[in-house]
């Protein structure tokens, strides 16, 4: 039985604490390579409780920045993805893959500073059509990733999996435009067991209870997938669209992925499977059922305090809405009016970039309506 | 299983913090990827554990399989 003090020490993984730094030894998956594309928009990444976003440039490099621009904390999330790197759409500072500031245009060319900015930025590579991200600095003994825009290191390199393309699941959903969240639902869709349980406990008729279609969505409703007549009801199944991973023959890994919910041929997508994913963290749903609440329990002293301000948009989350099922701008939207109306306190304190208030109660809030 | 990993993941973040010991896998990530769960059919006529014990002393982890090639 691990104590209070130990499920603390398994469960935060912000920046700074010590199962965060042990995480951050090792390279994380975060999105598809084919979710990036030179010189279109950025997308959204939560990774170990940091909010992120990646792009890829004209160039066709990635990279993986704080969302917050340095100069006025601004989310680059909005920014133009250009000509060789991203600019901020507040004051315009554009920066490269790697952080460097290129161009301040609201400032003379005598107080130039750009030399001396740097955004907060994680080295990122591809292998399969993975992006994994390295949020772990400078490795020991390694120089701090000097040549990290030109080759990864080989230390680094040995962390990731093989270049070799083995077609194999990483979904295939097109609605999903955040993919790094559905990475720990696809862990836990793994067993069958665990897809029954989320909200699989609520009685038919409870308003709380997910439409069937969100349910199947996130992979947690079994109802016998395997039986002919649910099988019908699932859409059609496609091939996999990504060469994900592997020195593993393919056959092998489906196998392995497939067999406890739909039998060797069952390729539904839900079922994909990486054999690394990012790990569940203390930002994510309760639930774990993918979804991510913003405000959750846990951080605030009063759990009451909690119920008034974020309830009403966890619960219609947590009912199979998601952000990343809307349209961008509605989604936007919906971002940045949580942002408001968390108390102040706790809005300052995230945009100081440091980790969540730890706070004595447990991690996991009991879900409530 | 949960709680040998729970444990094992809590040892190395601790070794971590304060020896500043590198987690496993770090620096040989490819002993992971063929890990999967593993399977037998016990005989009829032996008890399921003894088969189990046996099947377990025949496995070889990869990490020591790899240091060894």
């Amino acid at each position: 039985m691990t104590s209070q003090a130990e499920n603390e020490l398994l469960t935060r993984v912000g920046p700074g604490t010590p199962m965060g730094a042990l995480m951050r030894q090792y390279w994380i998956p975060a999105c598809l390579s084919s979710e990036l594309v030179a010189d279109r928009e950025p997308v959204r990444l939560m990774l170990l409780g940091e909010r992120l976003i990646a792009f890829r440039d004209s160039s066709g490099r990635v990279g993986v920045l704080d969302h917050r621009c340095p100069h006025r904390c601004a989310s680059l999330f909005f920014g133009r993805n250009e000509e060789g790197g991203l600019r901020c759409i507040y004051h315009g500072w554009k920066f490269d893959t790697e952080g460097n500031c290129l161009d301040m245009p609201n400032l003379p060319a005598d107080q130039d500073f750009r030399h001396k900015v740097k955004a907060k930025a994680y080295a990122a590579a591809e292998r399969g059509g993975l992006v994994y991200v390295y949020m772990g600095g400078a490795r020991r003994g390694t120089p701090a990733a000097g040549a990290r825009g030109d080759a990864v290191p080989a230390r680094r390199d040995r962390s990731l999996l093989p270049a070799t393309p083995v077609q194999l699941a990483a979904g295939a959903g097109r609605r999903h435009r955040h993919r790094a969240l559905r990475l720990p639902a696809c862990r836990q869709a793994r067993g069958r067991r665990h897809r029954s349980r989320p909200h699989g406990s609520l009685p038919a008729g409870d308003p709380r209870r997910p439409p069937r279609r969100a349910r199947h969505r996130l992979g947690d409703d079994v109802h016998g997938l395997s039986s002919g007549r649910a099988r019908q009801r699932l859409p059609p199944l496609r091939p996999f669209p990504d060469a994900v991973l592997g020195n593993v023959p393919e056959r092998a890994l489906r196998r392995q992925h497939h067999r406890p919910g739909l039998g060797p041929d069952g390729r539904h997508p839900h079922h994909a499977v990486l054999p690394e994913l990012e790990p569940a963290d203390t930002t994510a749903h309760p639930h774990r059922c993918g979804c991510r609440d913003p405000g959750f329990r846990t951080l605030f002293a009063d759990p009451a305090e909690h119920d008034r301000l974020v309830r009403p948009l966890a619960a219609r989350r947590q009912c199979g809405e998601r952000l990343s099922d809307r349209p961008r701008a509605a989604a936007d939207h919906e971002l940045q009016r949580d942002h408001r109306r968390l108390p102040t306190g706790f809005r300052r304190h995230r945009e100081h970039g440091r980790d969540l208030r730890p706070h004595p109660r447990a991690i996991w809030c009991r879900a409530t309506a | 299983m949960i709680v040998v990993t729970r444990r094992r993941l809590l040892e190395a973040a601790v070794a971590l913090r304060d020896k500043g010991t590198v987690p496993p896998l770090v620096d040989n990530p490819e002993a992971s990827w063929s890990a999967r769960a593993g399977e037998l059919v016990a005989p009829a006529d032996q008890p399921w554990f003894d088969a189990y014990e046996a099947a377990l002393g025949q496995a070889v982890r990869q990490d020591r399989r790899l240091a060894a090639e």
